[in-house]
């Protein structure tokens, strides 16, 4: 047995897997959001064809994040990915006020579906460094998060390009897995 | 951690003690200095290129390095001042300077393109800049040459294969580089480019094409950041490729990627990734292997 896989079964308590699906419209940081959680360059991103996935290693839970691509060609597809789905993240253009209603259709969507039923849900008002960015409490009164009911959620402001508000939002994801698995 | 430090803790000996003893042995055995050896030793111009690439970068002395970086550093200068540094008689080794000349050239040639790349890749798409505007127009009469484009913002672009009304914002990290190099495509090769076009409009196996295309300027554009494109412009019969000289590249990758695309007979267009990648690694295998050169059939006739 080598050193490494040694020192890896001496860790006491093995991670706890979640599935995270990240989703939203096209344009709105899923992918450099996706690298800035698992620490990766963000200045080579490409638009997603299809879907990228990472496992990211946060505070004793090992994120397996789903990102897929928002162009509405590819909306469809989301559904394949939505079974087993621990926390659902959904990212929004904050200064992409022309598309406020289409992204808040999407999102309903998502909430009425059956396999994502009472899944947490995580809303991040993306690209605040924007001088055009909508504040996150204008974004979530615009989208009527408040009759949200039947699920914890949260939005969180933040900006992928400087990390802003990343944070806080993965802080949110753990404490809120924390309580569900325990 | 431990192997990270383990691996830096080698490098740090090898670097600081065991290659100037190696090098140091060498020379007195063999009467020639490293770069010399080199000339001797390689035959084939793609591992001799780099080999020379890497013993002037690991060099002690700054003058040296200078010879692989410094692009105003005058070529016919830098191997008469390393044959001078390094003592060696023109007359006795007389491969030695054209030789040496021919690989610099090359070196030099594959840093200014990365340069150049990079430049054009940091370049935002800017809808203010009138220069960005009309290439984008002329992209759309490129492809759809039958059809004048109805206005700048619209559904239209996604009869293009861009993601929605405004390609403006596919382009990201690419920047102007991604529109540069689908726009060669149909200049140099325009046969080709709307044949390609077409088939991405396959009715089982389609793709968004302006897309996949970004992506592939992706890929090609992390192949010679990574210097994997060294074995493919080191063999050229060009001494001193150049940008366009990347953009046939990318022309090749986009071309085969398609038909490769095709005849994997995908499900659906979330296999992209899997494929992505499973093209790539073949493309690394080819230019790991004699015939280094990413050329199709197509681009036989043109330079």
């Amino acid at each position: 047995m080598g050193l490494l896989s040694l020192l890896r079964k001496l860790r006491s308590h093995p991670d706890l897997e979640l599935r995270i699906l990240l989703l939203g419209l096209d344009n709105s940081g899923k992918t450099t959001l996706l690298k800035v959680l698992a620490s990766e360059d963000i200045t080579h991103i490409t638009p997603t064809q299809g879907f990228n996935i990472k496992s990211v290693q946060s505070k004793g839970f090992k994120l397996n994040v789903w990102d897929i691509g928002g162009q509405r060609r590819i909306r469809p597809y989301w559904k394949n990915y939505f079974e087993n789905t621990d926390l659902l993240i959904y990212v929004i253009d904050s200064s992409d006020r022309k598309r406020f209603e289409e992204t808040g259709e999407e999102l309903t969507e998502l909430l009425e579906e059956e396999k994502l039923a009472g899944v947490p849900v995580l809303i991040f008002a993306n690209k605040q460094d924007l001088l055009t960015a909508a504040k996150a409490s204008d974004i979530a009164e615009g989208l009527n998060l408040n009759a949200i009911r039947d699920r914890e959620w949260q939005i969180q402001a933040c900006s992928a390009m400087s990390g802003e508000g990343v944070k806080e939002g993965v802080e949110w994801m753990t404490k809120t897995c924390n309580s569900r698995k325990k | 951690m431990l192997t990270d430090w383990l691996h830096e803790w080698w490098t740090k000996l090898y670097f600081v003690l065991l290659r100037p003893m190696l090098k140091w042995l060498l020379r007195h055995v063999t009467g020639k200095c490293e770069l010399l050896r080199i000339t001797y030793e390689e035959s084939d111009r793609v591992s001799r290129t780099k080999r020379i690439e890497s013993s002037l970068n690991y060099s002690s002395s700054v003058d040296v390095r200078r010879c692989a970086t410094d692009s105003d550093y005058d070529i016919s200068e830098s191997v008469s001042n390393l044959m001078k540094l390094k003592d060696v008689v023109p007359e006795v080794h007389t491969q030695f300077e054209p030789t040496l000349k021919d690989s610099l050239l090359r070196i030099r040639a594959y840093n200014k393109i990365l340069k150049e790349a990079e430049a054009l890749r940091t370049t935002k798409y800017d809808a203010e800049n009138k220069a960005h505007e009309k290439q984008l127009t002329e992209l759309w009469s490129l492809y759809k040459s039958d059809v004048p484009l109805p206005q700048r913002v619209g559904p239209h672009w996604q009869e293009l294969g861009f993601q929605g009304h405004d390609p403006k914002t596919d382009f990201r990290g690419m920047g102007m580089l991604g529109l540069q190099q689908l726009t060669f495509f149909a200049v140099n090769y325009p046969e080709s480019a709307v044949r390609v076009f077409s088939q991405s409009h396959h009715p089982q196996y389609g793709f968004s094409f302006a897309i996949v295309a970004i992506n592939i300027t992706g890929m090609g554009f992390e192949l010679l950041r990574k210097r994997k494109l060294r074995p493919h412009f080191y063999s050229s019969e060009k001494a001193e490729p150049d940008l366009t000289d990347f953009h046939h590249v990318y022309c090749y990758l986009l071309h085969d990627f398609t038909q490769f695309w095709l005849s994997e007979k995908p499900k659906d267009i979330m296999e992209f990734s899997r494929l992505h990648n499973k093209f790539l690694k073949q493309v690394k295998q080819k230019l790991k292997s004699d015939s280094p050169t990413l050329r199709a059939a197509f681009q036989e006739d043109s330079s």
